[in-house]
């Protein structure tokens, strides 16, 4: 009834910098991670700014560990594509909101 | 587990009113994340506007490396976003489905530095400002 991506083995160089998108993203996010436990344990906590951020990171991670797949499935359409973008554009709009807002902190901070 | 992801690899598992809806207007449905990568490219182009504008009013944010590093990272990060969107648009509104491992290629290494400058700025310029506030609590 409905039609099976098919997989092919793509360039490995294409799978290279999927992984290391993937990688990166997700380092981003232990660091992240990391920082804020190191604060809690410390009884100091993080900005909101921080945590919309990390949220954020967490999803661009998962967005890109599908992603990994995309070059072997040739998809640029079906459920698996269209999944991995909305969860990119849900990540991405976390970090930029919080960019924005630190950056008006930062701003207002500055003057 | 695998009836459960089964859905995640099919390449037309929308309804048929979907797919009829995006045939009336030369849409092939199947191909929806053209949708959410326009708006990946229209959030690059809002926050980088509001930078450039930033940037503008007040000059000493030109000098401000947080802000170049910003700027840098949005504009690598939207070029890949607009050759990822213009991809998938290709096979939106084609008659097969387009693929070319070179352009996915170009557009991961622009998606890696771009995301890589925009993650470093973030990481260590809040960092930074932790480090900062934690130093003299009176600031906040």
């Amino acid at each position: 009834m409905f039609t099976m991506l098919e997989f092919q083995t793509p360039p490995t160089i294409n799978i290279v910098f999927h992984v290391s998108v993937f990688l990166l993203s997700l380092i981003a996010f232990l660091i992240g991670i990391g920082l804020w436990y190191n604060r809690n344990i410390n009884h100091l906590g993080v900005s909101h700014y921080w945590r919309i951020f990390i949220t954020g990171v967490l999803f661009y991670a998962i967005a890109e560990f599908a992603d990994i797949f995309t070059p072997g499935l040739h998809a640029s359409l079906g459920v698996h594509n269209l999944i991995t973008e909305m969860t990119l554009l849900v990540g991405l709009s976390l970090i930029f909101v919080a960019l924005y807002r630190f950056l008006q902190d930062y701003i207002g901070e500055k003057h | 587990m695998e009836a459960l992801l089964n859905p995640f690899f099919y390449a037309d598992f929308l309804p048929r009113l979907f797919h009829t809806i995006g045939t009336s207007w030369g849409i092939r449905m199947v191909c929806m994340c053209s949708l959410a990568n326009f708006f990946n490219l229209v959030l690059h182009l809002i926050l980088g506007a509001i930078l450039i504008w930033l940037m503008t009013k007040r000059k000493e944010l030109q000098q401000d490396r947080f802000f170049i590093l910003l700027l840098l990272g949005i504009g690598f990060s939207g070029v890949s976003k607009l050759l990822d969107w213009f991809a998938n648009m290709r096979t939106a509104t084609g008659t097969a489905v387009f693929w070319s491992n070179n352009l996915d290629l170009v557009v991961e290494v622009l998606q890696f530095i771009g995301i890589g400058i925009i993650l470093y700025g973030i990481v260590t310029k809040l960092f930074y400002v932790h480090h900062a506030r934690i130093s003299n609590p009176t600031n906040d």
